[in-house]
């Protein structure tokens, strides 16, 4: 009831200042409108990221009394920006693996090198946190 | 330097992923 409610608000309020600009949409709108809302959702995601990355590094340095100051927030945006790299490549490749499932054919290739790209995402942001360092070295190097 | 690698590669993924997007469209079936 609530859903059929908020639809025949949002069908029939002024939502934008002229519906008719808005639908139909042409095709190139419609890949514009996409590109730029697909940065803005990844622009907010970095920032929530970040943010609660910088929070964890300033609440484990308040907990350990000030004796150690957050570093790696430098890397670690860094790391974030190849969001802004990664994520086209990846989409890419989805789509393309889109178009040949709607052909009647799976490729394990293409799911593959999608998932190779995801893992080679994951571990590039662990690595530059510096999260194989307790994997190397003895426990005397853990503590810097 | 890093900083300057990084934004260069950005900006050419997204210039790359506008292109998809304009070629998505251009044949997807939108009914």
């Amino acid at each position: 009831m609530i859903a059929a409610f908020a639809w025949g608000r949002a069908s029939s309020w002024p939502v934008f200042p002229r519906w008719g600009r808005f639908y139909p949409v042409s095709r190139a709108e419609l890949a514009r409108v996409t590109f730029w809302s697909s940065l803005l959702q990844n622009a907010g995601h970095c920032a929530v990221t970040g943010l609660i990355f910088a929070a964890g590094g300033l609440a484990a340095a308040a907990l350990a009394g000030g004796a150690v100051t957050p570093d790696g927030m430098p890397a670690f945006a860094r790391a974030l920006g190849l969001v802004f790299v990664v994520l086209p490549v990846q989409q890419w490749l989805r789509l393309r693996q889109a178009r040949q499932m709607e052909a009647g054919g799976f490729r394990a290739a293409t799911l593959l090198t999608i998932m190779l790209s995801f893992a080679f995402a994951v571990l590039v942001t662990l690595w530059t946190i510096g999260y194989p360092r307790p994997l190397r070295g003895s426990p005397r190097s853990w503590k810097r | 330097m890093e900083a300057v690698i990084l934004i260069a590669l950005a900006v050419a993924s997204q210039l790359f992923y506008r292109r998809v997007l304009r070629a998505h469209f251009a044949r997807a079936d939108l009914a």
